[in-house]
């Protein structure tokens, strides 16, 4: 596995998961990587996790994000927010999220001349920490925060041995921006 | 009664999200999970001014979607607006080949789903 791949993907699963984020007009930051996604658990009882799959020629893998209702409850637009405490709701967001989370990633891969397609996510809920370490080789969990708390989100990948995440890769395609009306 | 608006999207927040727009622009909202439920409830349904849907979703897609709604020539010139998280270009062409009149990409704007709304059913009855 290309190692400089590997980094350029989880720059830019984060860089796309910062970008949706502000749609939520909280202000998240990448607080550093975590081997072990861990709770308050007095003060979260349960998190939700999503799940979301791509796979390309070159490329193929799943996204992760785990994090607690209030975050799921602050990261709707004020304007926009609904009731989300309930856990159908708390997942059903969270689910849009990383749907939107990596809509934008596989935008940025199209950047870089690399096509994969989006599997729909899945989502649970969980009241206990997930017991699995960064260990060797293993995908890091990246913390983004917001005044509510915390996000973590990972990517695990396999790639084909000559992928190369270029941005001046004459296969490179400018998608549509996110966030855009475009009338056809 | 406002002008009927079908919004399809597997998720209900979505939907709940998208519909509270349209409903606060004074438009009436119906909904749909996917595909199927979509062209079950076109054909149970009058006066449907416009469609917003999304791409990626279970059962049915939004472009398979589009491409059987279009087999039936009641619907041939409803106006169709894609509200997804894909960008590629490819897909869009697919969607605007198949008579879709707008795409909007996700986290959408308030404003483009009442600026589409309201552009695309101004002819519509």
């Amino acid at each position: 596995m290309s190692h400089s791949a590997r980094e350029a993907l989880e720059t830019l699963l984060v860089r796309s998961a910062l970008d949706t984020l502000t749609w939520s007009e909280q202000s998240f930051a990448l607080a550093g990587t975590a081997a072990v996604p861990t709770f308050d658990r007095a003060q979260d009882p349960m998190t939700f996790i999503a799940t979301i799959g791509f796979a390309g020629e070159k490329i193929r893998g799943s996204v992760v994000l785990i994090t607690s209702a209030a975050v799921i409850c602050a990261m709707q637009p004020e304007t926009l927010r609904v009731e989300a405490s309930a856990e159908p709701a708390a997942r059903d967001l969270l689910g849009e999220l990383s749907n939107m989370v990596l809509g934008r990633l596989k935008n940025n891969l199209l950047k870089h001349g690399v096509l994969v397609l989006l599997a729909t996510p899945t989502t649970t809920a969980s009241g206990r920490d997930l017991v699995v370490s960064a260990g060797d080789g293993a995908p890091r969990w990246h913390a983004l925060t917001c005044g509510a708390g915390t996000i973590f989100l990972r990517v695990a990948a396999e790639f084909a041995a000559d992928v190369v995440l270029d941005p001046g890769s004459s296969k490179a395609e400018a998608p549509m921006d996110e966030g855009e009306l475009t009338f056809l | 009664m406002g002008k009927k608006v079908m919004v399809i999207d597997d998720s209900f927040m979505v939907r709940q999200q998208v519909g509270r727009v349209l409903k606060g622009a004074g438009f009436e909202v119906i909904e749909a999970g996917d595909g199927i439920e979509a062209l079950e409830r076109l054909a149970a349904t009058t006066g449907v001014a416009l469609i917003i849907c999304d791409v990626n979703m279970p059962r049915m897609n939004g472009i398979d979607f589009l491409e059987n709604m279009r087999k039936n020539s009641a619907y041939a010139g409803l106006p169709v607006v894609m509200l997804t998280t894909e960008g590629q270009v490819e897909l869009v062409q697919q969607a605007k080949s198949l008579g879709a009149k707008a795409w909007m990409t996700k986290p959408f704007k308030p404003e483009h789903i009442i600026a589409a709304a309201t552009k695309l059913t101004a002819t519509a009855a």
